[in-house]
């Protein structure tokens, strides 16, 4: 278990994590890495942040990327992924965060090869839920996270999600908890930055 | 009996999946083979679970399939199974969340199951005790029961004393909200996705909306925008077990706000409207007896 989170929260289990924060690579590395990428197949979603930084992001925490990695970004991000020799990488795109369509195709696509490919464990990055609210409604909103977070639920996934709470009425925050085990949020002592669970 | 719609003009459902699902969701499953949009649109009723389709069907798209049942039955759990390549999937205007499932490999009936047995294309929050919830409910028929004159008399007292627009008597069920007991408007039902009863059946506050237009859970709703409605307050009505039911509401066309001697009496109105049901239900109990 890494240091970046309090003791207080029990990873234990798989589970569909809301992380309340602006985007945070230590975080999201953090959450991903919980198991040896050698031993874990893993799917971001990334609306906000180019795909090629989560393949650094692995390169530089463990110095390997997961078995399989399939990324789920919009179309005006790069296609051009630098995934070193090994890299079993896979990168598929949607036209706007707003393609509710696109995006449960393409996350359902790749949940089903995941699933498939052997009995690794599968982490998900979703990135992030606060760019998708601009475009859609909440209720919208709450349902296309519900239907992901109940497929990632059957396939013992861990997964966090990201949402900057500084973009969004607390009464939007509070409704979306309620699709989540467990709601984390940063906290610093003497300088360093831990979760911890949010109220 | 959880009941499918299964739309592909070529192939039936797999054999096998009605066993599938009855063996993963504990209940006896009905699975209706359409092969077109039209027939799948009218095959689909209040107690339709899910939908399945294939992309193509011969008078048009599962999309367009999807789109018509979201706006009719908007708890209807929707399902893509198909052959198309994404590439060739038009999404059309109306995007949508549905799972998908890629055919043939995927497995289509762990997706259908957990989509009905979790209610996950639901838009709204669920209470932690929704089952025994609807068990509850499902002892207090209120048609049965003869309340509407009773719950009439309680919402016109109640809007008079509150100097509000409205006051109504709104039973929560699993897909939709039925009035019982009314005063300044006339609803039969609303989808449960549309009424802000949904949330306070969540827990035991009495809930106050003071402006419903700048609350993100309500401010996009089209049928609260057409009404006019800018005010809710709503208390919870509790069964002796502990389930919330429903709700005992006021409704306003101005932001406004409820102090908390106006909550305790609202409270009072959702606590006579318990006990005049409880009431009826166990003299109606005796005389079946």
């Amino acid at each position: 278990m890494s240091d970046l989170v309090s003791d207080e929260i029990d990873f234990s289990r798989p589970m569909n994590l809301l992380v309340l924060d602006t985007p945070n690579k230590e975080m999201c590395m953090d959450s991903l890495t919980r198991t040896v990428p050698g031993e874990q197949n893993a799917l971001v979603v990334t609306v906000l942040r180019q795909p090629q930084e989560y393949i650094d992001g692995w390169q530089d925490t463990c110095g390997e990327l997961p078995a399989k990695l399939v990324l789920v970004g919009v179309k005006d991000m790069t296609d051009k992924l630098d995934s070193g020799p090994d890299g079993d990488v896979g990168l598929v795109t949607v036209n706007s965060p707003s393609d509710l369509t696109g995006l449960s195709i393409r996350v359902g696509e790749a949940l089903t090869e995941l699933d498939e490919l052997n009995d690794r464990q599968i982490v998900v990055c979703f990135n992030s839920i606060t760019p998708l609210l601009q475009y859609i409604d909440l209720q919208t909103g709450y349902r296309f996270i519900n239907s992901i977070t109940g497929r990632l639920r059957t396939m013992d996934a861990y997964a966090h999600f990201h949402v900057d709470p500084s973009a969004h009425d607390p009464q939007e925050i509070e409704t979306l908890k309620a699709l989540f085990d467990l709601v984390v949020e940063p906290q610093t002592n003497d300088g360093a930055v831990s979760w911890k669970q949010a109220e | 009996m959880i009941e499918v719609v299964w739309a592909d003009s070529e192939d039936p459902p797999p054999v096998g999946m009605e066993a599938e699902l009855r063996d993963a969701l504990g209940s006896r499953v009905s699975i209706q083979h359409l092969d077109s949009v039209e027939g799948a649109v009218e095959a689909v009723g209040e107690d339709t679970d899910c939908v399945v389709s294939e992309y193509r069907l011969k008078d048009g798209t599962a999309l367009d399939l999807f789109a018509q049942v979201r706006k009719s039955h908007p708890d209807t759990s929707l399902v893509l199974y198909t052959e198309t390549d994404f590439e060739e999937i038009e999404a059309g205007e109306q995007s949508q969340t549905l799972d998908y499932v890629p055919k043939p490999g995927g497995d289509v009936a762990e997706v259908v199951a957990e989509s009905i047995r979790s209610r996950t294309q639901l838009s709204y929050p669920l209470p932690g005790d929704e089952e025994e919830r609807l068990m509850e409910l499902r002892k207090h028929d209120v048609d049965e029961l003869s309340t509407q004159e009773t719950f009439n008399r309680l919402t016109e007292l109640a809007a008079k004393l509150f100097d509000a627009r409205t006051a109504f008597v709104g039973i929560v069920s699993q897909h939709q909200e039925n009035f019982v007991g009314c005063y300044g408007i006339d609803w039969p039902t609303l989808p449960r996705e549309d009424t802000v009863c949904t949330y306070g059946i969540l827990d035991d506050s009495v809930m106050v909306v003071e402006d419903i237009e700048s609350d993100p859970r309500f401010q996009d709703s089209d049928l609260l925008r057409e009404l006019g409605l800018r005010f809710y307050a709503g208390a919870p009505i509790t069964t002796e077990n502990g389930h919330r039911i429903g709700m005992f509401c006021l409704l306003d066309t101005e932001p406004r706000s409820l102090d908390d001697m106006e909550k305790r009496c609202l409270r009072l109105f959702a606590d006579e409207v318990r006990e005049q049901m409880e009431l009826r239900r166990r003299i109606r109990r005796g005389e079946t007896e």
